[in-house]
């Protein structure tokens, strides 16, 4: 029959739509798969993770920052500190998933990214509750705690960074919230409606124009390309590639050079220096420093942008500190850092280690470096630049008794009120900490009011 | 009497039966005997029903093998959610079984169905169903596609897909006569006109379908009338028209209806709406993904946390404890009842039942694909139900049915050809 011809057909297609699905099904195992496993919002990460007593969180002073409570079907993550750690451990939470450390390092806390069969066998044979492991941060609690006191009720950033290492000491971003999950239920609705964005971190999400911290990238692309001893006659005001550019508070300081028109932050000045430098220099220079580039770390960083527009105008105002330049506090916490480390950026971040509770190893942090931001020579002047900044120039509020420290103040327009900035680093000759300061809509200049929280932070951590 | 030749197969889905209630009932130690009257109840009715398949001589002896083994594991995952429901499954799998034997011997022993007078009654039984359900019926899911009778809800769509196979066979196999007493023989005795009726007839059902909002059945009804007027009809060009209007009513679809457009978008990332409208596909992923390719293991997922899993979703359950391998399994299981039934429509010589029996078969054939497909983010997900796994009388109804005529098909031929 004929017909039988045709049924085969209809056989035919049934098979190949069947065999397509199957094909489908092998590919999402094996390329789609991991991922969806593993994913924070997997409710049966939550689920397995009862089963896992997670690690806990310590700083390197040996604070328990995060721990878990055990019951009999689930357990309760408890943050000691509150709002404290907010933005940098988050949250880890039934219902909403987690955050922050927590999110990104999951794997480890629930022990999930490592193999520790042998260890949890051993653990069930004695009785005991599977564990994940122990993260030790690089932060110091003490230092942070203090920075978290300074910024007080200010919506800003406050970054500590180790020179050297690129280790995070200190990181607080405010407005904050409580990570308890109780807290966190209770004020879920209004946490997300207000409109101060609590859930930005912004020390590394928020994005600002830098103001005058930015003079710092200016004048070393002036010192690298040989142009560290231009000398300008600053009248307060002048028109440059057809704009006006202003000083802050219409200030006149006559004949200045790099030195005295840095520690002056000239508006005139730099406005003057950018436009003559150009915009390929300028934007070498920034690119070296990471503004506009991708930074990884172990929470996100929100990536920002200079000179997207070659306009000679917008050269000389980034030059300045305005025009199209966003930063984030974290971004220009590594160009102090850098400056303080001969012009080598290092990489930052925020887990030294992590260990399981029976001491074996199984994540250690290594060294890297981000950029090489500049050269020895160049970065010895501007360290000069910044001495005197803090010893004479408009960022006097910073000076320690005995202590040289080096310094940027920033005062940043924006649509609102000013965003204060402070950028540091000391000893200038030996430097142990540096840091960014950043205060949203301070109504005031970054010398008033972040160069106390600079100079209590940097007097706090060499006299620890 | 026969020898007990499919020994081997009957011994598996015992063991399956042993070793998969066995698992589950110490994995939830002490909770619940519900899982060994299940149990054995259901090797008890699959012993029963195969022991008078195999003594009384009724036709193929796998098909309800294969049956009997998908609905073993089916068991087992409704299991893992609710007792009451897996309860209700067994129940329905004895009453299934009574009406499969009803089924058979109604069809085995008469020899109208393929007439024009019973295809006509098919299609008025079945409109009348649907503008019942259309004026009485309530909704579930965003479909309005039940009628509800008290406590018990009736899905009537499940049963009109076989009234519909079996009208369409009659009217495609229709053989001409000189009786040109009334205009629907008038029809029917041209062959062109026949062709257009026909297809007048398919669009019909699918247009109370897309009525009710049932996307899901509504392509699997096209398919089937697609693939029988393939095979049985005899005009090109309806062929041709038939995919123009089907891809002219689809672009319609997505063009104008918002909750086709919905579908669409869910589909394409589930994961931007994971919150609301992706939900259930993005928790039946994240199910299959953990499960990955050896699964949990029986009783040892987190099924619950996938939406409606009982029904539609059940497969993604399937995949996180079985694993891929378990999922791919269960579907052969599919291709291999959908093989016996092709199979049993090229034997079959008589032309009717031959196209009753590729029409129930591709039925099985397309349905599995759509809701496996659907699940698995694969095309775009519309509700339907996984033939005999997922929970609900009406559709295991439908499908032990469907499953009685194969049978009786099988049967039918066997006879035949004994006779010969």
């Amino acid at each position: 029959m004929s017909f039988n011809k045709k049924i085969i057909h209809a056989l035919i297609v049934i098979s190949f739509l069947f065999l397509s699905l199957i094909g489908y099904l092998t590919y999402f195992q094996f390329f789609r798969a991991d991922k969806l496993a593993y994913d924070g919002r997997n409710p049966r990460t939550v689920a397995n993770e009862n089963k896992v007593k997670r690690g806990d969180i310590v700083s390197s002073d040996g604070v328990k920052l995060a721990y878990s409570e055990m019951s009999a079907d689930s357990q309760t993550r408890v943050y000691p500190y509150n709002n404290v750690y907010a933005h940098i451990i988050g949250y880890n939470s039934v219902q909403y998933g987690r955050s922050g450390l927590e999110y990104t390092y999951n794997g480890y806390i629930m022990g999930s990214s490592f193999s520790n069969e042998l260890f949890n066998i051993k653990r069930t044979i004695d009785g005991e509750d599977k564990e994940g492991a122990n993260l030790t941060l690089t932060i110091d609690h003490k230092l942070q705690q203090k920075a978290y006191d300074l910024l007080g009720s200010h919506r800003g950033a406050v970054i500590a960074l180790d020179p050297s290492t690129g280790a995070v000491l200190a990181l607080v971003s405010k407005p904050d919230f409580n990570p308890n999950s109780e807290s966190l239920s209770a004020n879920w609705e209004s946490l997300n409606s207000g409109e101060e964005s609590v859930f930005l971190p912004r020390a590394t999400c928020g994005l600002y124009a830098p103001g005058s911290v930015f003079k710092t990238i200016t004048a070393v692309s002036a010192a690298e390309n040989g142009m560290d001893s231009v000398e300008i006659e600053d009248t307060g005001s002048k028109v440059v590639a057809g704009y006006e550019f202003k000083n802050y508070d219409g200030h006149e300081y006559g004949l200045l050079d790099l030195k005295k028109g840095f520690a002056k932050s000239s508006n005139v000045y730099f406005a003057e220096l950018a436009y003559e430098l150009g915009y390929r220099k300028m934007h070498t220079t920034a690119e070296g420093f990471m503004i506009g580039k991708d930074i990884a770390f172990d929470l996100d960083i929100k990536t920002g942008q200079t000179l997207q527009n070659r306009d000679k105008t917008n050269v000389a105002a980034v030059g300045m500190g305005q025009g199209d330049t966003l930063v984030t506090p974290m971004n220009m916490a590594l160009v102090a850092q850098a400056l303080a480390n001969g012009g080598v950026m290092m990489s930052p971040y925020l887990v030294e280690s992590a260990d399981l509770s029976n001491g074996y190893n199984v994540y250690k942090h290594s060294r890297q470096v981000l950029s090489e931001a500049t050269d020895a020579d160049t970065a010895e002047k501007i360290k000069e630049c910044m001495i005197e900044c803090v010893k004479s120039g408009t960022g006097v509020s910073a000076q320690i008794s005995g202590v040289e420290v080096a310094g940027k103040t920033g005062t940043a327009e924006n649509t609102g009120e000013d965003h204060a900035w402070f950028i540091a680093y000391a000893p200038a000759d030996d430097p142990k900490i540096a840091l960014c300061v950043m205060v949203e809509n301070a109504d005031n200049t970054g010398g008033v009011v972040c160069g106390p929280i600079v100079r209590s932070l940097i007097y706090a951590w060499l006299n620890k | 009497m026969r020898k007990v030749k499919h020994l081997v197969p009957l011994l598996l889905v015992l063991l399956t039966n042993l070793i998969g209630f066995g698992v589950l009932y110490f994995t939830n130690r002490g909770i619940d005997n519900t899982i060994l009257y299940c149990s054995v109840a259901v090797a008890a009715i699959v012993l029963i029903s195969y022991a008078i398949i195999l003594f009384a001589s009724l036709g193929d002896e796998y098909l309800f093998l294969i049956v009997s083994m998908i609905f073993t594991i089916g068991i087992m995952f409704l299991l893992r959610s609710n007792t009451e429901i897996a309860m209700h499954q067994t129940m329905f799998f004895y009453v299934g079984m009574a009406g499969f034997f009803i089924v058979y011997v109604i069809y085995k022993k008469t020899n109208v169905f393929h007439t024009l007078k019973y295809s006509m009654a098919f299609i008025i039984v079945s409109v009348a169903l649907f503008m019942f359900t259309l004026v009485f019926g309530s909704s579930i899911g965003g479909a309005k596609n039940w009628l509800s009778f008290g406590k018990i809800g009736i899905q009537p769509s499940e049963i009109i897909k076989i009234f519909f196979i079996m009208s369409l066979a009659g009217l495609l196999t229709y053989e001409a006569d000189d009786d040109n007493s009334t205009l629907l023989k008038r029809i029917m005795n041209n062959n062109t006109k026949r062709q257009f009726f026909i297809m007048a007839v398919a669009f019909m059902f699918m247009g109370f379908l897309i009525l009710q909002r049932e996307w899901g059945s509504a392509l699997l009804y096209f398919l089937i009338y697609f693939t029988m007027q393939y095979i049985f009809g005899s005009s090109k060009t309806v062929l041709f028209l038939t995919l123009l209007f089907a891809a002219g009513g689809s672009y319609l679809g997505v063009k104008t209806m918002t909750h086709i457009q919905q579908r669409i978008t869910i589909w394409m990332d589930p994961f931007k709406n994971a919150s609301d409208l992706g939900y259930q596909i993005v928790q039946s992923l994240y199910a299959m993904a953990s499960g990955g390719v050896t699964g949990s293991g029986l009783g040892l997922g987190y099924p619950s946390y996938i939406p409606l899993y009982t029904n539609d979703f059940i497969f993604a359950a399937i995949c996180e404890e079985l694993g891929m391998i378990g999922g791919v399994g269960v579907m052969l299981l599919f291709f291999m009842l959908v093989y016996r039934g092709i199979k049993i429509a090229l034997r079959s010589t008589n032309v009717y039942n031959k196209a009753v029996a590729t029409g129930i078969s591709a039925m099985f054939g397309y349905q599995t694909f759509i809701i496996i497909g659907g699940v698995t983010k694969f095309i775009p997900l519309t509700g339907i139900t996984l033939p005999f796994v997922s929970a609900g009388g009406s559709s295991l109804a439908a499908c032990f049915a469907a499953l009685a005529i194969l049978q009786a098909i099988s049967a039918k031929t066997e006879e035949v050809s004994d006779v010969i």
